[in-house]
């Protein structure tokens, strides 16, 4: 029945891993998404997740805790995933080596070469931020070979970017 | 704010950072399977038959609900909780999902700062060197523990050094390693550390005690089980006097980790975690039958040297998920047999040990009882039937049931008689065996509304056995699947 209706009104779904560094803003923004407003959050151990209605897509996002530690784990909520949203810190220039390192981990894994992959340059209300193109540049997205990538500055606490992210997921999605 | 950048516009990117100077380049470069092996006899095919992404999609969903009100499916919908444990968790909840079918999220939030001090306290000597020359040989092929000294082993030391901390009587044992490793590769440490505990304490107690008279007592269970479910193979083991230590040490202690393939590891503790140990005898128990089971195979093994090369090596084929978890839903040996030939084997085990009889007074058999203190969280399912006439129909998920219901309906008055008179006998039998283990209780393990939970989930848990002898069907895969679907029900 649901998928009936889905398809008489063109009702999407999508599910969407949202990775990124520790501390980066991924719970933030889930539930500036889901809520409509800030959250206080705490550093996340396992995962969030929660559906987000945009423009007739249900987007199931899931929001995975980024410590160093406990990114091993990462790889078990990769299967069926079909958008890869990854989070920077735009604040945290130090770290930004390392993101690459995850990132190009994550996008070349084989359960994840279907994914379409949104960056969310996260912070950018903050002093002296990687810009979105440094953060393209320094991520070294143009090596990833016929992947769909897209570079979205945000502020999760404002909520700035984040519809035109999903945005261009729902234009993209499946492509 | 709408910087759009498509890679056409950004052809200008110096390439000249390379390889060398990126470590991620390297470790990018290493292909793994989807469970995270770079080679090695667990390492999965990544072409092999798996369920669709859509599919997969769907029992998240599924699963994403169950967890939410997971109290109530427990306990109104539990036959529908075992019947998914069934086909499989979703990888994504699977961490989650065995955290709270064995009750470590409890013990954990019980003694929230224990594992942090037990990693303060200072180990022995002994159990710390043991500890330091396993941590680079678990799953070595396995991202997580193939840097020496990386994360993953870190994480291992620490897990097993509190365990050891926790567990003094035992300390630490070997066949721990595996087990926190696999633990490892689906939660953080800590949470690895309490659903070890909880396994330990609820599923598998005595298991890595010295001695291991609980691992010796349930290796013959085992193979006196085997007289019925085949027949050939048990006197073929008898006559050539094949110990069952001798095959199914690291089936038990390791629970099948080191023996099946990945897919198949996950499958069977995703039920274990379910149903609880008789998940892994019907697992033993079905290896056995598919490698030795037929007269014709026997004929191609003289002796005990050739039975144990053939038991070393087992078919892939008989170990593929499909086929090996629908043959162990399907074995029929359930509760009553394993309680049967425990008290057989109990007495043969009295006569060879007169000195250490008392010691084996433990069951096989877990209840986890985690449902209220921590004083509570010890193995308390005690066969009580022989004693009491009780009609022992406390499966593990009977009473994970009756624990869950009790913890969201307290109703204080509900059948106090039934277990007060439950209680103790369970707990007095359970210090003869605890006493070796120091493990700490009160008395106070009743189970409330046990009862009349027992007689509803019995009426509402028709086991499935839809193909008994399914030495009938092993090839025809299809026939399989259809019945798997079937018995889904």
């Amino acid at each position: 029945m649901g998928k009936f209706f889905s398809k008489l009104f063109g009702n999407k779904e999508m599910r969407i891993l949202m990775l990124g560094l520790d501390a980066a803003g991924k719970t933030t923004i889930l539930y500036k998404l889901k809520l409509g407003q800030p959250v206080q959050t705490i550093p996340t151990v396992g995962f969030n997740v929660e559906t987000v209605t945009y423009k007739n897509t249900r987007f199931n996002v899931w929001d995975v805790g980024g410590q160093d530690k406990i990114r091993p784990l990462w790889r078990h909520y990769y299967t069926g995933t079909q958008g890869l949203i990854f989070v920077i810190d735009c604040a945290d220039r130090d770290r930004i080596e390392e993101a690459r390192t995850e990132l190009h981990r994550i996008v070349n894994d084989r359960e994840m070469k279907d994914a379409v992959i949104l960056v969310y340059a996260n912070k950018q209300d903050l002093p002296d931020v990687l810009t979105p193109t440094e953060v393209q540049q320094k991520l070294e997205l143009m090596k990833l070979k016929g992947r769909n990538w897209y570079v979205q500055p945000s502020c999760a606490t404002r909520g700035d970017g984040l519809q035109e992210g999903l945005q261009w997921l729902v234009t993209n999605q499946g492509q | 704010m709408s910087l759009t950048m498509e890679p056409e516009g950004f052809s200008d990117i110096p390439s000249q950072a390379e390889s060398d100077d990126y470590p991620s380049t390297s470790k990018t470069d290493v292909e793994t399977d989807k469970y995270g092996f770079t080679g090695g006899t667990q390492y999965t095919d990544p072409d092999s038959e798996d369920i669709s992404a859509a599919k997969l999609r769907e029992r998240e969903s599924k699963w994403l609900r169950m967890l939410d009100n997971w109290n109530k499916w427990m306990s109104k919908k539990f036959p529908k909780v075992k019947q998914r444990c069934r086909k499989g968790i979703p990888s994504s909840l699977r961490g989650r999902a065995w955290q709270l079918l064995c009750g470590s999220k409890q013990l954990h939030s019980q003694q929230p700062k224990q594992y942090q001090e037990l990693l303060n306290m200072e180990a022995t000597q002994h159990d710390v060197e043991c500890i330091e020359k396993d941590l680079h040989r678990q799953f070595p092929f396995h991202e997580m523990f193939a840097q020496r000294g990386g994360t993953g082993q870190q994480d291992l030391h620490d897990v097993l050094y509190a365990y050891s901390n926790y567990n003094r009587g035992d300390g630490y044992c070997q066949a721990q390693a595996p087990v926190a490793a696999v633990l490892l590769m689906h939660m953080p440490a800590e949470e690895a550390f309490w659903c070890m505990v909880a396994m330990f304490e609820y599923y598998i107690p005595g298991y890595y005690s010295p001695g291991l008279e609980v691992v010796q007592v349930d290796g013959n269970i085992m193979q006196g089980l085997l007289k019925k479910v085949a027949p050939h193979a048990y006197k073929h083991l008898e006559k050539h006097n094949v110990s069952p230590m001798l095959y199914c040490t690291e089936w038990f202690m390791c629970i099948f980790s080191r023996t099946l393939p990945w897919p198949s590891v996950l499958r069977l503790w995703d039920m274990f975690f379910c149903e609880g140990i008789k998940i892994i005898f019907r697992c033993g128990l079905v290896l056995l039958r598919s490698t030795i089971g037929q007269p014709q195979t026997l004929k191609k093994l003289p002796g005990l040297y050739e039975t144990m090369e053939r038991l070393r090596g087992i078919d892939m084929v008989i170990m593929q998920p499909e086929r090996l978890m629908f043959q162990i839903i399907n074995l029929k040996i359930d509760e009553e047999d394993l309680e049967a030939e425990h008290k057989r084997q109990q007495k043969i085990w009295k006569k060879q040990h007169p000195s250490e009889a008392k010691d084996v007074k433990r069951l096989f058999r877990y209840t986890p009882t985690h449902s209220r203190s921590r004083s509570m969280s010890q193995p308390s399912a005690i066969k009580t039937k022989k004693k009491l006439n009780t009609v022992s129909v406390n499966t593990p998920e009977m009473l994970q049931q009756a624990a869950e219901y009790e913890k969201n309906t307290l109703r204080p008055k509900k059948s106090p008689p039934k277990a007060q008179q439950n209680g103790p006998v369970q707990l007095t039998e359970f210090k003869k065996y605890s006493d070796d283990n120091h493990l700490l209780y009160t008395a106070n393990g009743s189970v409330k509304g046990k009862q009349s939970l027992d007689t509803n989930a019995a009426k509402s848990l028709p086991e499935i056995h839809l193909n008994e002898s399914d030495n009938a069907s092993p090839n025809s895969r299809a026939g399989a699947q259809v019945k798997t679907k079937g018995s889904a029900l």
